[in-house]
């Protein structure tokens, strides 16, 4: 795998759906993380910026060898982002991946602020009703006994690392510290104050002023995409994910045509702010303890927001995964998006679909084995990506 | 009862935020509250007291006590617990609950489509009508039913059942609802409805049309409704909150149809001097006559937005003033005045129409303003607050009762503080308006401050006696109804308020403020107050203290002590630039001796008091005069000295800083006013000061 590492240098702008028109409209938002979709268009449009630096992108998108290879607008060629998170550089360089932590962790905070780390199980009751799905037949509750009520239970943080995450899926000891990771050590706030301009006489216009909360990274905080190229471009416009061979690292590399130094620039949401990207060093196979080594087990964490026919779960329940019975799942996300027409500064809003969020767990009574994305929309760019763990 | 019951039901509705905040008018955000309360009183309508004894005979609902709308005012909570002797008629309750939640959605729905959409059912927008009003994929309905051990105490039985119930909620099952095409422009979420063009430009035709049509009853929207211009795009349910007013079910359950905007909440402390205060009547003619037509408001109940503006307008000048209360607050600033604003929000179209708007009308301003400059009445400030009070560990609270009875005594007081405290203190007393208040929930508009005198020490004048009235009342009530003394003890509320620009999104308000309450219990250890300033420039102040500190003065405690500030700031007797040197110099002072940090302040307090204004030379206050309406003393200035010095001291020892994960050690204190960090104290009270002289408007608008 190809592994991207991002780093935004300008307060960014990832708008919700919400329309906005100069004049009528005096507020936009942002939304964090940005969405899969948004990272795959960003990515796809540096790999045609430096594809051939004498032509316009709209023109590198009308190549025939460069649409084979990364597809266009309906098709995405043999391009795949087969991992996405956020991540930092730690001060060996090395970048961390950084993951939003699984649901079923919590923490349980006392009257004096101690704080106690816990995980949900699912568990068979008795004398208790309720109107989860008919299927399910356990509830998810603490892994201990709470014996004080004067005691609060929490989410235990929104982000884990790397390494955090890999404690909570094995079932192994606590997190620490330095593995719980909060908004503002990533992210901050941003209000901006703009006007709408009369583009003819270049002046401001009256009652156009308008503000825009937009986003800020911390420094040495950023993105990280793994891209890979599958042997075959079959699966670039299949809606179900396919099991596909991918090219290996410097095939990769090569074929994408990136600079050679494995440093450039690319353009992230809206009003197109600058960011670094630089090609992260691969490890070996036997250096690596990541997240991509877990084979099997009985919890299937969702590290990217998933959509599926079934709303909450997919359509068809896969042979390969044995009988859910607990899952532990937020509300819903809904991602969108504006496909942008590359030929002029138009386009049109995508579909809004509603996502299991990234974070989401599902609690099975046998191992699972999942080797492909698990979702019913976006297999090739990120999205229902998954690791699996114990529980 | 007839015998002991055995099995206890839980059953929220939901969802409660993304229902009420997806609001881009201050009625959506009333109204969408205000159906969430109908829809949980059809739920409950099974489990009324009159009505259990036909088909749940040995049922009995313990929360809410009463489970009837009494007023405008949303007032139910959107959870209910009531006790069975029997599982499966506990069962077919909560599944009788959600069916009439569902059959009065639709209905509503219904209703609305008649009443204003009025298209034909093979159209584009009812295709997308029926897909978006489908109340199994639009509503989170989760209830739990937990049966009792043997010798189990009460409370323990509630604390397991909301246990479970948490834990039927980890799964927040949902169904694939797929949105194509353009959204809406409240929601953001869902596709408009919209004619056969698919286009932003086709999609704003068919709101521009659907905005200027005749509804079933003959009459026509007005720009109050939606935009005229096509600008407001909605989704079915936004439609179904925006204009559920037309919904006969809706209509009949209101007595009061208006609610003010956030124009009008914001500009309530002007319209209230414009009501009471000699003003050249010539002005005020020529402002009536200026803002006839499509600038007033004619529907019948406009007058009683806010309830107190209205009690005063029928009692001065012989209620010869009334229609003023039929202008929108955003009459009274400048920049309504332009081409684009008066066809959104007036319908007020072409060219030379809206010239000779801004010509005429915007004279006039000039012209009111200049008299009621005159008579020192302070200008409209465009700057609200929205407020929220949260009850403090409510779970906990409930989980320790020691029978039904206390369960039922605290539900009662709840309800008590809900139906009456709140709607007085807010509406009777302050020119605010309610949008829910419902068990230990309060949700309210308000203006930021009266500019009227202040002779009446017991009167609400400002955002931050209202707030500490209102947790003040809670506590009161909900302790009486507690057994236990320790229990009693951990009575406490939250509240978290946002200060923004009318223009600002009132959805992100929306979240601010409920951000602020969320700090206020999780940064400030709860019982305690966070109050976030957001200026138009987007530049934003957030600080934060409890209610009370042990140890301190009556007037050294935080609420009396920033009501002080705001009194001197307001009336022009200390210079809010005290603040300013004050937090410049706060990177060294921190670091000082309490009693050299002391010396300081006074020294500083004392050089920014204005000791004259217009030639007039102020006659201090003394200590302890209770006409706190003069200005300070040099004593009382040392004594307030002292207090910000106290209170800081308090407040370093009371908000620990987080543990920083990389050294395990507690992070140091912010100096910074605007760091996220918790910040020294002294940082912190400054803060406050600077927020007081906001309040006041002298400072940073």
């Amino acid at each position: 795998m190809m592994r991207l590492f991002i780093e935004p240098t300008e307060a960014l702008l990832f708008r919700t759906g919400r329309p906005f028109d100069a004049g009528n409209d005096v507020f936009a938002e942002s939304v964090f993380p940005p969405t899969a979709e948004t990272i795959q268009g960003a990515v796809r449009a540096a790999i045609a910026s430096y594809w051939d630096s004498t032509r316009r992108l709209d023109e590198v998108f009308k190549l025939p060898s460069f649409t084979k290879l990364i597809g266009d607008s309906s098709n995405y060629g043999h391009f795949r982002i087969t991992s996405f998170s956020l991540g930092r550089r730690k001060s060996n360089e090395a970048i961390e991946r950084i993951f939003p932590a699984p649901a079923h962790l919590l923490q349980l905070k006392d009257r004096r602020g101690n704080r106690l780390q816990l995980k949900l199980k699912p568990q068979n009751l008795t004398g208790v009703k309720s109107n989860l799905p008919d299927d399910l037949d356990h509830y998810l509750l603490y892994d201990r006994e709470i014996q004080d009520k004067d005691s609060k239970l929490e989410p235990l943080c929104r982000w884990v690392t790397e390494s955090g995450l890999l404690k909570a899926l094995r079932n192994i000891d606590d997190l620490t510290r330095d593995e719980m990771v909060r908004d503002d050590k990533i992210y901050r706030q941003e209000s901006r104050l703009g006007i709408g301009m009369e583009n003819k006489t270049k002046t401001t216009r009256e009652g156009y002023l308008y503000q825009v909360q937009m986003v800020r990274m911390e420094p040495d905080y950023g993105f990280v995409v793994d891209i890979r190229l599958s042997e075959s471009p079959e699966g670039g416009r299949a809606l179900k994910p396919l099991h596909e061979t991918l090219l290996d690292d410097a095939k990769t590399r090569e074929e994408l045509h990136l600079p050679q130094a494995g440093k450039g620039w690319l353009t992230l949401g809206g009003e197109q702010r600058a960011a670094r990207f630089e090609v992260v060093p691969s490890l070996s196979s036997t250096q690596r303890n990541d997240l991509e080594q877990v084979k099997t087990g009985k919890l299937l964490y969702l590290a990217t927001p998933a959509y599926f026919e079934g709303g909450w779960r997919p359509g068809e329940w896969l042979a390969s995964l044995p009988k859910l019975i607990a899952a532990a799942i937020p509300r819903f996300q809904p991602i969108g998006g504006w496909k942008l027409d590359p030929e002029s500064s138009g386009g049109h809003s995508k579909v809004m679909r509603r996502c299991v969020p990234a974070g989401s767990v599902y609690f099975f009574d046998q191992p699972v084995t999942v080797t492909r994305p698990l979702t019913d929309y976006g297999w090739q760019i990120g999205y229902g990506i998954t690791v699996i763990g114990e529980w | 009862m007839t015998e002991q019951p055995e099995f206890m039901l839980m059953f929220s509705l939901g969802p409660v935020q993304s229902f009420i905040t997806q609001a881009r008018k201050t009625r959506d955000l009333w109204l969408g509250s205000y159906l969430l309360s109908m829809l949980m009183e059809a739920a409950m309508e099974h489990l009324r007291l009159e009505n259990v004894k036909v088909k749940y005979p040995g049922a009995m609902l313990v929360f809410p006590t009463n489970p009837k709308i009494e007023s405008d005012i949303s007032d139910l909570p959107n959870k209910y617990v009531a006790l069975f002797d029997d599982k499966d008629k506990a069962e077919q309750a909560a599944k009788e609950s959600d069916k009439k939640i569902k059959d009065l959605w639709v209905k509503i729905c219904n209703e609305v489509w008649n009443a204003v959409i009025t298209l034909d059912e093979t159209s584009e927008a009812h295709k997308i009508w029926i897909r978006q009003i489908n109340p199994d994929s639009l509503f989170e309905i989760y209830w739990v039913i937990v049966e009792k051990k043997q010798d189990e105490k009460y409370g323990d039985w509630l604390d397991r059942t909301q246990r479970r119930f948490d834990a039927r909620k980890r799964l927040r099952n949902f169904t694939r609802e797929d949105e194509p095409g353009e959204k809406s422009t409240v929601s953001g979420e869902r596709e408009t409805l919209r004619g056969e063009g698919t286009s932003r430009a086709d999609v704003r035709d068919f709101w521009e049309k659907l905005a200027r049509k005749k509804l079933s009853n003959g009459k026509r929207l007005s720009a109050k409704d939606i935009s005229q211009d096509g600008s407001e795009r909605l989704d079915a349910v936004d439609t179904v909150k925006r204009f559920a007013i037309y919904s006969p079910t809706v209509e009949k359950e209101l007595q009061n149809r208006a609610f003010p905007s956030t124009s009008s909440v914001a500009t309530a402390p002007f319209i209230e001097n414009l009501l009471t205060k000699p003003i050249n009547a010539a002005d005020l003619e020529t402002w009536h006559d200026k803002t006839i037509g499509e600038l007033a408001d004619l529907q019948p109940d406009a007058i009683k937005a806010i309830p107190l503006l209205e009690q005063i307008a029928h009692t001065a000048y012989q209620g010869e003033r009334i229609w003023i209360l039929r202008r929108d607050g955003d009459l009274y600033f400048p920049e309504t005045f332009v081409p684009h604003r008066l066809e959104k929000d007036y319908g007020i179209i072409g060219q030379s129409e809206a010239e000779g708007v801004i010509v005429n009308t915007g004279n006039a301003l000039r012209t009111l303003l200049t008299a009621t400059d005159a008579l020192s009445i302070p200008r409209p400030t465009p700057y609200y607050a929205l407020v929220q009070m949260d009850g403090d560990k409510m779970g906990t609270l409930l989980s320790n009762v020691q029978n039904l009875a206390e369960h039922k005594g605290i539900s009662e007081a709840l309800s008590e503080f809900s139906r009456t405290s709140a709607p007085e203190i807010v509406e009777k007393q302050y020119l605010g308006r309610l949008v829910y208040a419902g068990g230990d929930d309060v949700f309210a508009l308000a203006p930021l401050a009266r500019d009227v005198d202040q002779g009446n020490p017991d009167a609400v004048f400002s955002l931050l006696d209202l707030v500490d009235r209102l947790q003040q009342l809670y506590c009161e009530k909900v302790r009486a109804a507690v057994f236990d003394q320790k229990q009693k003890e951990k009575v406490s509320a939250s509240t978290g308020i946002a200060i923004a620009h009318h223009y600002t999104s009132l959805s992100y308000i929306r979240r601010r403020t409920k951000e602020a309450e969320e700090i206020a219990k999780e940064q400030y250890g709860r019982n305690a107050l966070v109050m976030t300033v957001i200026r138009r420039s987007g530049e934003q102040t957030r600080v934060g203290c409890r209610w009370h500190y042990e140890g301190l003065d009556g007037k050294g405690q935080p609420i009396p002590l920033f009501l002080r500030f705001y009194q001197l700031f307001n009336n022009d007797y200390l210079s809010p630039k005290c603040v300013h040197i004050l937090l410049e110099e706060a990177p060294t002072l921190v670091w000082l001796a309490p009693e050299t940090q002391e010396s300081e302040v006074k020294r500083v307090l004392l050089r920014q008091k204005i000791k004259q204004r217009d030639g007039e030379q102020f006659v201090s206050a003394n200590i302890g005069n209770s006409q706190e309406d003069k200005p300070p003393s040099d004593e009382e200035i040392g004594k307030l000295a002292e207090y910000i010095q106290k209170l800081a001291t308090k407040m370093n020892e009371d908000h620990l800083p987080l543990i920083n994960p990389e050294t395990n050690e507690r992070e140091s204190r912010a100096v910074d006013l605007h760091s996220e960090k918790i910040r020294h104290g002294l940082v912190e009270v400054l803060g406050w000061l600077l927020a007081m002289a906001f309040l006041a408007r002298k400072e940073g608008e």
